[in-house]
C-alpha cells in the first residue's frame, strides 16, 4: 500500500481564483526517492505543503479530493503528530532559524527538544547529524548570523536530527554553491539507503537523475508525466512541455534524432560515458 | 567538531561567575524586591546603598565599563533635572536653610534633599536592574520560567519578539544603506533622517509579517505543537540553599521597607 496518497485533489488558496492543484492524483511508497520538477508556479511546493499537512490545516482554502497519509485523511491528523512522521525543508533559508537559539549546536536540538528526546541521545543525535552536514565548525555560532547556505545546512540539520521516516524537501540547495549541492544530494542519497521516503523539489535535473527512483514532472497544478528516473527524463514530450531534461538525455534524443541511436538514451552522465564506450569497441 | 563545547552541554549551564550562575529568577527576585524597597523607603541613603551593591556586582560580573556608561546616562539628567525642579517648587519652603549659590541662584537644604530622596531611588533601582539585565540572557530567564510552569509557546513568543526586534532593525540599515545607494539623502538632521527612515517602515513590517508565517511553519516542522513530554538542551542548575536565603533576606528587606513606611504614615516613627 502506498505510503503517501492523492485521489483526485484540488486546491485553491484562500483568496484566490485559480487552483494551484487540479485533480491530481499519485502515490508515493515507503522508502523511495522522488524528485518534483516542473516549471515555476506549477504547484510543486503546494503539493509539499498538502504532503505536510500544512494544507488544509495551516493554509485553509478549498480542498477537494483525497489526501491520505498511511491510510488516514490529511484532514484527521493532527500537524503535531505529522510533524514527527513527516519532515520538512523548505526554500526560505532565512526564516527556517528559530531564532530563540544562540548556538547551532542548540539550533539543530530544537526539534528533538519539542519531542522529548532525552538529552544524551539529543546531544549524539546532533553531533551525528553535524558532522553528517559538514557544519561541526559552526556549533558554537550564533544561527541568526549565519549567510544563507550555511543557515539553509543548519536547517537541514534539524530535520534530519528529528529522524522522521519521510522527508519532504522544498529546494534546499537554492543558497548553495555547486559543492554544497552535491553535499546535500549525497546526505540525501544516504538517507535514502536508511529505508526513508525522500520527496524532493528541485530544479538541478542533472542531479535528479543521479539520485531519484521516481519522477514527477508537475504542470499547471497537476502530473504531467511521473514514473521511473529514467524512463519520465527520456520523455521527448518533456521537452515540449518546459520541463528541463538532463543535458546529456539531451544528447541521446539528438544522437536518434541524426539516425545514431546509443543503446538507450542516457540520463547520467556515467551511463552516457558507459554506453558511449560500448559502442566504440 | 569541537567535541568538548558540544558534550558541556551534559553539564548545567554555567558562565563560571557567582552572580552569572544564579538562578535567573532568584537573581530577579532580589533585584525588584531591593528596587522596589528603595521606592517605598524613599531615602537618598538607601539608594545610594543599593547604587554601590549594583556597582560592586558590575565589578564583579566584568561589566563596569558598560554599566556605568548607562547608569550615568540614567543618572545625571536625572539628579540635574530633580535638583533644579525642587529648588523651583521649594524654594519658599518654611524652614530652608540655605547651602550654596550657583552663578546667583540660592539653593537651599530642604528642597536639595528632597531632590536627592527621588534621584537616588530611581537611580538605585536602575542600578541593580541594569545589573540584571546585563548579566543575564534572556533566554536563561525563560528557561527558568518554563521550569517553573510557563508554556514552551509563552517563552517562544518572548524571545522571537526580542529576535524580531534585532531582525527588523538590521532589515531598516539594509534599506537606509540601499536608499543612500541609490543617492537618497540618509544622514544628517533630525528632519532628514526621519524623512528617510519613515518610508522604510511599510517594507519592514510587510516583510515582518511574511516572514512570520513562514517561521511558524519553519517552527512547526520542528514539532513545536508536539504534545507530551519536552526536553532541555541547555538544563540550569538546581537552586542552591543560599540562593533561597538571599532571595529570603530581599524579600525580609522589602517587607521591612513596607513596614517602616507604614509606621512612619501612622506617626509611630
Amino acid at each position: 500500500m502506498a505510503f503517501i496518497e492523492l485521489k483526485n485533489v484540488s486546491y485553491k488558496y484562500p483568496y484566490t481564483k485559480d487552483f494551484a492543484l487540479h485533480d491530481l492524483s499519485c502515490s508515493f511508497e515507503k522508502g523511495k526517492f522522488y524528485g518534483i520538477i516542473g516549471e515555476n508556479g506549477g504547484g510543486k511546493t503546494t503539493l509539499c505543503n498538502l504532503i505536510r499537512g500544512l494544507i488544509p490545516h495551516f493554509y485553509l482554502g478549498k480542498l477537494t479530493g483525497e489526501c491520505l497519509i498511511e491510510g488516514k485523511d490529511i484532514r484527521e491528523w493532527d500537524t503535531a503528530e505529522l510533524s514527527s512522521k513527516i519532515g520538512y525543508v523548505f526554500q526560505n533559508p532565512f526564516t527556517q532559524i528559530s531564532g530563540i537559539k544562540s548556538t547551532v549546536f542548540e539550533e539543530v536540538a530544537i526539534g528533538l527538544e519539542n519531542l522529548g528526546v532525552p538529552k544524551d541521545e539529543m546531544i549524539e543525535r546532533v553531533i551525528d547529524v553535524c558532522n553528517q552536514l559538514d557544519i561541526g565548525h559552526l556549533i558554537k555560532n550564533n544561527p541568526n548570523e549565519l549567510s544563507g547556505g550555511q543557515r539553509q545546512r543548519v536547517a537541514f540539520a534539524s530535520i534530519i536530527a528529528m529522524d522522521t521516516d519521510t522527508l519532504v524537501i522544498d529546494e534546499p540547495t537554492s543558497q548553495l554553491d555547486p559543492e554544497g549541492t552535491e553535499n546535500v544530494f549525497k546526505i540525501i542519497n544516504t538517507l535514502k539507503h536508511s529505508n526513508k521516503t525522500i520527496i524532493l523539489v528541485e530544479h538541478k535535473i542533472d542531479l535528479i537523475a543521479e539520485f531519484c527512483d521516481e519522477i514527477l514532472v508537475m504542470e499547471n497544478g497537476t502530473v504531467a508525466f511521473s514514473g521511473p528516473a529514467h524512463e519520465v527524463l527520456t520523455k521527448r514530450e518533456l521537452l515540449e512541455h518546459k520541463a528541463s531534461i538532463p543535458e546529456v538525455a539531451r544528447f541521446g534524443l539528438a544522437m536518434e534524432d541524426a539516425g545514431k541511436p546509443l543503446e538507450r538514451v542516457p540520463v547520467t552522465l556515467d551511463e552516457a560515458y558507459k554506453l558511449i564506450k560500448e559502442r566504440g569497441r | 567538531m569541537d567535541r568538548e563545547f558540544a558534550y558541556s552541554y551534559n553539564d548545567y549551564v554555567k558562565y563560571g561567575n557567582g552572580y552569572k550562575d544564579m538562578n535567573p529568577i532568584s537573581k530577579l527576585t532580589i533585584s525588584v524586591c531591593l528596587g522596589i524597597a528603595s521606592c517605598i523607603v524613599h531615602r537618598w541613603q538607601f539608594g545610594v546603598a543599593l547604587c554601590i551593591i549594583g556597582t560592586l556586582a558590575a565589578i564583579y560580573t566584568r561589566i563596569f565599563k558598560k554599566y556605568i556608561k548607562s547608569l550615568l546616562v540614567i543618572a545625571v539628567p536625572l539628579l540635574l533635572l530633580t535638583s533644579c525642579i525642587r529648588q523651583l517648587q521649594y524654594a519658599h519652603l518654611e524652614g530652608n536653610q540655605p547651602i550654596f549659590k550657583i552663578l546667583g541662584w540660592q539653593w537651599y537644604d530642604q528642597p536639595f534633599i528632597a531632590s536627592m530622596d527621588i534621584a537616588w531611588y530611581i537611580i538605585g533601582f536602575s542600578s541593580v536592574l541594569l545589573v540584571y539585565f546585563m548579566n543575564t540572557e534572556m533566554k536563561d530567564l525563560m528557561l527558568a520560567l518554563e521550569n517553573r510552569g510557563v508554556t514552551h509557546v509563552a517563552s517562544y513568543i518572548m524571545l522571537s519578539s526580542i529576535q524580531s526586534i534585532i531582525d527588523m532593525k538590521k532589515s531598516a540599515d539594509t534599506i537606509l544603506e540601499s536608499q543612500k545607494a541609490r543617492g537618497i539623502e540618509t544622514d544628517g538632521n533630525i528632519i532628514v533622517r526621519m524623512k528617510a527612515f519613515f518610508p522604510t517602515l511599510g517594507p519592514i513590517l510587510l516583510s515582518a509579517m511574511s516572514g512570520t508565517e513562514e517561521k511558524a511553519i519553519a517552527m512547526d516542522a520542528r514539532a513545536f505543537s508536539h504534545e507530551g513530554g519536552h526536553t532541555y538542551l541547555r538544563v540550569l542548575r538546581p537552586i542552591p540553599w543560599w540562593e533561597y536565603i538571599l532571595d529570603a533576606i530581599a524579600i525580609l528587606v522589602l517587607v521591612g521597607s513596607i513596614v517602616y513606611q507604614v509606621m512612619k504614615t501612622v506617626g509611630a516613627l
